[in-house]
């Protein structure tokens, strides 16, 4: 294997690659790159066996070959390059590689181990704008639950029907429901739905974003793949199922709330530095025109503040865990939120008052259980 | 001044004090191990956690009792109650209390003469001998304590501490245990005084934190403060069975009524636990305890229950008899609000269930209603109002 390419393609490559690299491995050979050298350009790829990514670009190739090289000793190195071509080659068994006068020599491991993931059939597929995938990711990847009993909720339920995609996540305490709208062709009643873990659309939507290429998604009964450009990211699929999230959506909220986001968001950034750390608990009175929001935490105090608002019905008080609200108004970036609420105890609904994103969401949250 | 008060051979004086008989013999209070013994069974070379086979061997002539918490309790409160009328702040234990005399010496006079007042009232009221330690501080408090027992009154000042500490054995340090004493004693450290030698870096570098801690004791210095702690920092449920247990549904309903007990008191104490544990004994002298951190605090008996079977089931893997089986839940802090759930309302569902069965309970006493798992111990075990009788060898509970 023989071929030149220039530091700064290399590096992008190995930093595109490097989200497919798992942090913490039992099996060595995932620590890996495989670096492909083919005749129309190089593919570096690695996986951590849940998500796999390969990126290529168009160089110089004079041996086409493969190798498997530490991705952390390679994408450390190669950062530190000068910006000049780099001449990359395998020579008796050693990964070499020079870059004006430096040289360098990795010995890579045996690329037989390199897992490849099974292709199957795409069933369905569809294309999505850069800015629309950013935005749903956005409206929903925090919502995604990290306990390890509920696989299902560790990530994002994406359902397609011809002339929307949805996205949704939650962790039980809160949902989020995003939708963008579009045309995607049915095909005789195909699943179309999977769940997929954020730490595969997170990174897609980042490439799209910053290429403004559009996404490219495919869905097979066992994996997604998704294409951006000259990278692919194929993500197996989470297991069901997945929680009945049409039915927990409230139908009989009539109390709105309007408030401005960036004074609600800075309010509570404020108030909850005096919550306690397990709860995060932030008490929300609501009054005609104005929202209270107040903290009292014993042994570490107390904290009030207020904020204008448009509210007209019955005072209320609701207690929220504030890391929660913080997240989905960060999400949103609308300048006012509705909320629409019915009592203490069941879900809120939180929704943006003239988005100007290319998605809309829903989002649903769960008060605290207030004890007076 | 810090004084310490600690009831002699606890459980085994009041034995000995409902039962004059047995006034003058070694008396053993324990079911499994021994929890207290008396000083005469002392003397004979029994010791606290010794198995009662071993000291049925060491003293055939020694009366073992199963002993009753409550009573012992009601003597420790009464006694505790006549501490908190000489000292504002009191932090009670089982069978000690330290009293904060701060701020009290132009009513009291001399703490020495405090406590001789104090140890005649309580031998007045209660019958029983306490010995008592006044110090400085929380560490040569317990050490002055420790000068004479039994119905000891002893003082260990800041200057007489050196001459005292030094040339006595590490063990006698607080915060030195088996582990401990065995790690310098590799190192040839054998008195407190040695220890005081080691530097402070070294001897954290070889115990961790708790060397910085130990070096000071070394030096009689000690900045614990006494508080009177309204939660506990473990509450922990255990019993020993009548008969060794093999039926899966005898040991893991004991244990289901073990978790019960551990949330009821975590409901009535208004806390919630983020640690449970397990733990078990069997016939065959092995054993093991486990505890796993969960997610979220926990007060609800489901989830005590279901973690604690999980763990012991991890542990008790071989086919042997269990004679005790224990939960407990630590990590303790106050009831915080409780998070509503969008999909699964059981656990909120619960508690509200559990609000009801305590309000029950409190009325007619623990055994009004024994939940389904439990059913299995009916028959088994005795009752009372507060529940089935537990056979716990700490006696704690």
């Amino acid at each position: 294997m023989k071929f030149s390419i220039h530091q700064k393609d290399l590096q992008r490559l190995l930093t595109v690659a490097g989200d497919g690299v798992p942090k913490k491995t039992t099996l060595p050979i995932l620590s890996n790159y495989l670096i492909e050298a083919r005749p129309a350009g190089v593919r570096i790829a690695a996986t951590d066996l849940e998500i796999s990514i390969s990126t290529s670009a168009e160089t110089a190739v004079e041996t086409p070959g493969q190798v498997a090289v530490n991705a952390k000793r390679l994408q450390e190195v190669v950062r530190e390059l000068a910006k000049d071509e780099v001449h990359v080659q395998v020579d008796a068994g050693k990964f070499k590689m020079k870059c004006a006068r430096s040289a360098f020599e990795l010995y890579p491991m045996p690329v037989d181990d390199f897992p490849t993931l099974a292709q199957e059939r795409a069933t369905f597929s569809a294309r999505l704008p850069a800015k629309t995938f950013q935005a749903l990711v956005d409206l929903t990847c925090y919502a995604v639950s990290t306990d390890e009993t509920r696989p299902a909720l560790g990530g994002v339920l994406i359902q397609i029907t011809d002339k929307e995609i949805r996205f949704i996540a939650t962790d039980g305490h809160r949902m989020s429901k995003a939708h963008a709208s579009g045309k995607f062709p049915v095909e005789k009643g195909e699943p179309r739905e999977a769940i997929i873990p954020p730490k595969a659309l997170i990174p897609v939507a980042a490439w799209a974003t910053e290429s403004d290429h559009e996404v490219e998604m495919e869905l097979s009964s066992a994996a997604a793949t998704f294409k951006v450009g000259a990278t692919t990211l194929t993500s197996r699929l989470l297991q069901g199922p997945f929680p009945p999230y049409e039915s927990v959506i409230p139908k009989d909220n009539k109390k709105q709330l309007i408030v401005g986001r960036e004074a609600l968001l800075s309010s509570i950034r404020r108030v909850a530095k005096l919550s306690d750390s397990v709860s995060h608990q932030i008490r929300f009175s609501v009054r005609k025109d104005r929202l209270h929001l107040s903290v009292s935490t014993a042994d570490i105090g107390a904290a009030k503040d207020d904020l204008e608002a448009a509210y007209g019905e019955d005072d209320l008080e609701i207690g929220y865990n504030a890391v929660y609200l913080q997240d989905i108004l960060k999400s949103l970036d609308s300048d006012k939120v509705l909320f629409t609420l019915n009592s203490p105890v069941s879900a809120g609904v939180v929704t943006a008052v003239e988005s100007k994103r290319d998605a809309t969401a829903l989002c649903l949250i769960m008060p605290l259980r207030l004890q007076d | 001044m810090i004084m310490l008060v600690d009831i002699d051979a606890f459980f085994a004086q009041v034995e000995q004090l409902r039962y004059p008989p047995l006034r003058g013999r070694p008396v053993i209070v324990g079911a499994g191990v021994i929890a207290t013994s008396s000083y005469e069974a002392r003397r004979r070379g029994l010791k606290t956690g010794m198995r009662l086979s071993e000291a049925k061997r060491i003293c055939p002539e020694a009366v073992i009792l199963e002993g009753c918490a409550r009573t012992y309790r009601c003597f420790a409160e009464s006694i505790f109650a006549l501490c908190r009328e000489v000292a504002p702040s009191v932090e009670s234990y089982l069978d000690e209390a330290y009293l904060d005399l701060a701020g009290t010496e132009r009513f009291h006079g001399h703490p020495l003469a405090a406590g001789a007042r104090l140890k005649e009232q309580i031998r007045r009221v209660t019958g029983l001998t306490v010995s008592i330690g006044i110090g400085p501080n929380r560490m040569l408090a317990k050490m002055a304590c420790k000068k004479r027992r039994p119905d000891g009154l002893n003082t260990l000042t800041q200057e007489e501490a050196p001459d005292y500490l030094f040339p006595r054995p590490v063990q006698d340090l607080p915060g030195v245990g088996h582990q401990t004493a065995r790690k310098l004693l590799d190192l040839n450290i054998r008195t407190i005084g040695e220890l005081r030698a080691v530097p402070v870096d070294a001897l954290e570098r070889l115990l961790g934190s708790p060397g910085r801690a130990l070096h000071d004791r070394s030096l009689g210095l000690d900045s614990r403060v006494v508080t009177e702690r309204e939660v506990p920092r473990t509450i922990s449920r255990e019993t020993s069975f009548h008969q060794p247990a093999t039926d899966p549904d005898e040991i893991e309903g004991m244990l289901r009524y073990l978790s019960e007990r551990a949330g009821r008191t975590l409901r009535e104490l208004g806390v919630a636990a983020r640690t449970v544990g397990a733990s078990f004994h069997a016939t065959d002298d092995g054993g093991d305890s486990r505890v796993r951190t969960l997610r979220s605090p926990t007060d609800r008996d489901s989830e005590i229950f279901e973690t604690a079977r999980e763990l012991l089931r991890a542990m008790h893997t071989r086919r042997v008899a269990l004679h005790r089986v224990g939960v407990s839940v630590t990590n303790i802090a106050p009831h915080v609000a409780e998070q509503g759930l969008l999909f699964d309302e059981g656990p909120l569902r619960e508690s509200s269930l559990l609000k009801g069965m305590d309000a029950v309970r409190l009325q007619y006493g623990h055994s009004a209603l024994v939940s389904g798992q439990a059913l299995h111990l009916l028959g088994k075990l005795e009752q009372d109002e507060h529940g089935f009788v537990l056979r716990t060898p700490s006696l704690t509970k």
